[in-house]
């Protein structure tokens, strides 16, 4: 059993210091006099021919700060057995799985927000003929380090069946147009608890004695609650030649819960991407419409951190790299959302110096609310009730995000490379992080990068990044500037400072000054970093975490083998 | 391209049976209950009474039926006991399911079921009768207790200690025929989970017939002028009830307290009535505390 097989892994540990701070606000007490943070963890893989057999050891010790208390502690939230015979394949354990795009189905783990929503219990995949693949699981999510008791969360279903005609139909082989049709049913199944809510209304009685009372008629209501709340989605994937179409519908049955209010409307929503690419020339077209698609497999689990998520609704947004351009990044918004997202990248024949051209980037994203209408006179989103009605792929007024950006790549010589890159962003602040469904804190910012790289030799490199962002709202005007080092392959050295010089309170127009260095050796690596981290959103792929300011030393460990 | 055919049949069967886990619901929501609470109470004419319970007090929810041939010897049982131990058992009849069904005709007409009576029948998922909860706590393995395990399981609950001091108050005002019950609950420990309190109304004393089949106790097949004690009637804040304090979270030393209005049913004798107040854990059932306090109107 032994012999041939193979162990692989890998390893991450951050642990953060943290200081004092007046200019913060930060002190022992509001630490909680947790002044040292570490998150952890490491895949240990064994594989031996068609057998696996794995486990992630986690710790969290304090959690640092930005991640939720409750994943204080160590253990093994995750381990599987799995093995592959002929056309079968089952993995029993922990696992993650997605189902297309995500969006009725995605178990996923991302570390750095602190998500992992992996399944507990059965996977089986089968491909009965090439080019035909059914899955089938069924299994209950991770919540924090709660083990599964009965009944403490829902029990989730699936499958899904993926044709790939042009290997399943041999007639089809050769054709220019590739064609794979997928289909999924996910179920959960709740427990649900009793729940219910009152509405009240006055009014006015006289008796014989001619009192008058004033009343208050008090109804109760039990809501009628949904054991299983099932989903469906079909998808296509079409390419032929440069051009490749994506596109994904899927519908929920009713699933009132806490993130929506407890309404019973019924969730759509429609994914799709156009992608064409040629030398020298790509072209990105998405959008995504999302009406009532939070889907959770326990409902009163509330939305943040996000945790039991089923599905995973797709970013239409870029996820940017220069730091001020982070600072409004894009979430997504489960119960309503229209967007689009379209990029062009072109390569220019500009030769200059005779050989180097000139790359081009253009992203243009927005998202805006879907248009919601009263159902039946109700208010909106009156708990209880349908909810409202919407149409199919309508964009409401709303403007939740904007982000138009470019960004032009440019070597000059062997030596000295510079990127510059410009970002117009409106961001709704209420709505995104908070919620509230209004244009009352809308923020207009432009931010303006260049990133210029010198090679002294072509193992020492120093690179020279400067930003600029200005807005008249919120924090208001900041300045960054990086200065890295690199000696390759091993060494990198970094100074670098985010000052927020237009801050409305003069108190707050800090530096965000970092100092760090980084050593790696072979697939080893360890950066060492003391600053201030400013307060904000980090997200991923539209799923954020919100990061609180601190102050102090972090030091990331990585290995793998 | 047979298999290839098979295959899909199969996979539509398989989606087919995963489309039916799915509910669809038509109704959202369930009318449980409808108060009319007066704003401006006349508080010169009116009857109050109450009760405080400091010691430690267990409920027991006995699930019976009027053609039960086993309950009445259960039920006169627990109410022997309870005069024994002074009254901290405090007993309400739940009459559902099979044995609770009245007859077209015949000696058992009577309807004593109710929604609420169904609800926890459902819920706790009793089978045959009579059985017990006792506390809502489990022992030997199982929240649902038969008789013959009653005495030892209250005895064992009635030596635990008392977790909360409870008060249960009414105050009738005659003029407008309405009560307004108050309950109020002092922790005497912080205690872990939502907790959730339930105030119902049972009606004492109810002369119509029951099966027996015990003649140490009183006719046999039928004991048509059987006394039924404390015939559940329904719940005055819903079946499961509402939270006691505004989360659920009970902390130590701090009073909670809940108000309803209630109109007497003319169909029942009033001063017959209880209104019985039980506090319970919302995740494990148990009760933590109960009070039971007859109504009077003169």
């Amino acid at each position: 059993m032994l012999s041939g097989g193979r162990v692989t892994g890998n390893f991450q540990m951050d642990a953060q210091i943290y200081n004092p701070d007046d200019a913060l606000g930060i002190t022992d007490s509001s630490l909680n006099y947790k002044k040292y943070g570490m998150n952890g963890f490491a895949n240990f893989i064994y594989s031996n021919q068609n057998f696996s057999a794995g486990l992630r050891a986690e710790g969290f010790m304090n959690p640092m700060l930005g991640f939720d208390p409750r994943y204080e502690g160590i253990g093994i939230p995750y381990w599987f057995m799995k093995y592959k015979l002929s056309k079968f394949e089952v993995t029993a354990g922990h696992f993650y799985e997605q189902f297309g795009s995500g969006m009725i189905l995605r178990s996923y783990e991302e570390w750095t927000l602190g998500y992992d929503n992996n399944l507990y219990g059965f996977n089986a995949k089968f491909e009965p003929f090439a080019g035909v693949r059914l899955t089938g699981l069924t299994g209950v999510h991770r919540y924090f380090w709660e083990p599964y008791k009965k009944d403490d969360r829902g029990m989730v279903r699936g499958a899904d069946a993926e044709i790939y005609l042009n290997e399943a139909f041999s007639t089809l082989e050769n054709a220019d147009l590739k064609v794979t049709l997928g289909a999924s049913f996910v179920s959960k199944y709740e427990k649900v608890p009793n729940m219910t809510f009152s509405r009240d209304s006055a009014y006015f009685t006289i008796n014989e004695f001619g009192d008058t009372t004033q009343w208050i008629h008090k109804e109760t209501y039990k809501y009628n609650l949904p054991y299983n709340v099932g989903s469906w989605a079909a998808r296509t994937n079409l390419s032929y030649k440069n051009v490749n179409l994506y596109a994904e519908y899927a519908r929920k049955g009713n699933d009132p819960n806490a993130t929506n209010n407890y309404i019973y409307h019924k969730g759509q929503g429609l994914y799709a991407t156009l992608t064409y690419s040629t030398k020298g020339l790509g072209i990105y077209l998405a959008t995504k419409w999302i009406d009532n698609m939070g889907y959770k497999s326990k409902l009163t689990e509330k939305g943040v951190p996000p945790m039991l998520d089923i599905n995973y609704l797709p970013a239409i947004s870029k996820e940017h790299v220069y730091s001020l351009a982070t600072i409004y990044p894009y979430a997504t918004k489960p119960n309503g959302e229209a967007g689009i997202q379209a990029q062009v990248d072109a390569t220019i024949p500009t030769k200059v110096n005779g050989k180097y051209n000139t790359t081009v980037s253009l992203n243009v994203s927005l998202a805006n609310a879907i248009k919601k209408e009263q159902a039946a006179g109700i208010p909106l989103d009156s708990t209880g009730t349908e909810g409202y009605t919407a149409q199919f792929l309508s964009f409401g007024d709303l403007k939740y995000y904007r982000d138009i950006n470019f960004q032009i790549d440019q070597k000059f010589n062997k030596k000295f490379s510079a990127k510059a890159a410009g970002f117009f962003q409106l961001y709704n602040k209420h709505v995104i992080e908070d919620d509230i469904f209004d244009d009352e804190n809308m923020v207009n910012a432009v931010i303006a990068v260049l990133d210029m790289t010198y090679k002294f030799t072509p193992a020492r490199s120093l690179r020279v990044e400067a930003e600029g962002l200005w807005t008249k709202e919120d924090k208001g005007d900041w300045a960054a500037l990086t200065l890295e080092y690199n000696i390759s392959p091993h060494w990198f050295f970094s100074v670098m400072d985010e000052f927020n010089y237009g801050n409305p309170d003069d108190d707050m127009q800090l530096h965000y000054y970092n100092l760090s260095f980084g050593y790696t050796e072979k697939s080893n690596r360890i950066s060492v970093r003391y600053g201030r981290q400013r307060e904000g959103l980090l997200c991923v792929g539209g799923v954020c975490r919100y990061v609180p300011a601190s102050t102090g030393l972090t030091i990331t460990l990585t290995s793998s083998f | 391209m047979k298999k290839l055919l098979y295959q899909i049949i199969l996979l539509t069967g398989i989606i087919t049976i995963f489309f039916s886990a799915c509910d669809n619901i038509d109704e959202p929501l369930i009318l449980l209950n409808q108060e009319e609470i007066p704003l401006n109470v006349d508080d010169t004419i009116f009857v109050s009474d109450s009760v405080m319970v400091r010691e430690k007090h267990v409920l027991l929810e006995d699930f019976t039926g009027h053609k039960c041939i086993n309950c009445p010897e259960a039920a006169i049982a627990a109410h022997e006991l309870a005069l024994q131990v002074n009254h901290r058992l405090i007993i309400y009849a739940v009459h559902a399911g099979f044995y609770a069904s009245p007859d077209n005709t015949g000696l058992y007409t009577a309807n004593f079921q109710t929604a609420t009576g169904d609800e926890l029948n459902n819920q706790f998922q009793i089978f045959f009768n009579p059985s017990g909860l006792i506390n809502r706590k489990s022992y030997n393995g199982s929240l649902v207790q038969i008789a013959a395990n009653w005495t030892n399981v209250i005895n064992t609950e009635l030596a635990l200690p008392s977790v909360a001091d409870m008060k249960l108050k009414h105050t009738y005002y005659p003029k407008r025929n309405s009560f307004k019950i108050d309950v109020e609950l002092t922790p005497l420990a912080t205690l872990d989970g939502k907790f959730k309190v339930c105030l119902y109304i049972a009606e004492d004393g109810i002369i119509s017939p029951q099966k027996n089949n015990n003649v140490n106790i009183g006719p046999v097949p039928d004991w048509e002028d059987y006394e039924h004690r404390n015939i559940l009637r329904g719940s005055l804040n819903t079946t499961f009830g509402e939270y006691m304090s505004a989360n659920g979270l009970l902390s130590e030393g701090q009073t909670y307290s809940k108000s309803v209005f209630y109109t007497p049913n003319p169909d029942w004798v009033t001063n017959n009535c209880n209104i019985i107040a039980y506090v319970y854990n919302e995740s494990t059932w148990e009760v933590i505390q109960v009070a039971e306090l007859r109504l009077r109107t003169e």
